[in-house]
């Protein structure tokens, strides 16, 4: 068991599990919900050029 | 990596020379492969232009039948071949096992290629220059378009879309000048 007395960050990056749910929680924010954040602010078709091209 | 920590009191230990170097090394590559890719954005020629809408799919058939028949000039083996103007855009849409036409595109003019599915995920790819794209069914992907070299492109489904997968080879001709796309030996669309 790790001292109260080791620096804080030793102590941090000591804990595995710790690292494992930031492993997966850092990337399932960046990549996935960076993606959903995209395919949700795709816009419309313009009306406009729907209304060009079938004129 | 070790399930164990390592001996308690290793936060403090000096860090060896050696080891210093390999991550200095490490972060300087980092940081060239990033900043690199904001410069090929800023300088790159013909970069993808990001742009893409979401449209239904049978409303985007309706644009891209509308554009055909705004500017068929002929027809090869039952596809459209169409000449869109300089500047102008194209619809083009994958479907098992096609694509709905031939553009036939000026050397040195930009076009804005729209592209979509009307069914599955198909991919554009353009060879021999090897550009290559993701066609999705319900989103228009915007791909600004300037040939630099004259010649017959095909266009390969790259995405496996079904049994006729293999079958799924267009056509794109770029000719050097509008004059050039008159004298192009078409067969004439029986129901134009």
């Amino acid at each position: 068991m790790k001292s109260n007395d080791s620096p804080f960050f030793e102590r941090l990056i000591n804990n595995i599990w710790l690292l494992f749910v930031l492993g997966v929680l850092i990337y399932f924010i960046s990549y996935i919900g960076w993606g959903m954040y995209e395919i949700g602010s795709v816009p419309d078709f313009p009306d406009q050029l729907k209304q060009e091209t079938l004129k | 990596m070790s399930l164990h920590a390592p001996a308690e009191g290793w936060y403090s230990k000096k860090v060896a020379s050696d080891e210093k170097w390999w991550v200095a090394l490490a972060a300087t590559v980092c940081l060239i492969t990033f900043f690199w890719m904001v410069i090929w954005h800023v300088y790159g020629k013909q970069n993808p232009g990001h742009q893409t809408y979401k449209i239904k799919e049978a409303e985007f058939m309706q644009l891209s039948e509308a554009f055909n028949k705004k500017h068929q000039i002929g027809e090869e083996n039952g596809i459209p071949v169409v000449a869109p103007p300089s500047n102008g855009d194209v619809f083009l849409t994958a479907q098992m096992w096609r694509w709905s036409s031939i553009p036939v595109l000026v050397k040195n003019e930009w076009y804005t290629f729209h592209l979509s599915s009307a069914d599955v995920c198909h991919g554009f790819s353009v060879q021999p220059i090897n550009m290559n794209f993701m066609v999705l069914p319900g989103y228009d992907y915007v791909l600004r378009f300037k040939p630099n070299a004259a010649g017959d492109y095909k266009m390969f489904c790259n995405e496996f879309c079904g049994i006729g997968h293999q079958t799924m080879i267009g056509k794109i001709i770029v000719v050097e000048t509008q004059e050039e796309i008159q004298n192009l030996k078409l067969t004439q669309p029986k129901n134009p």
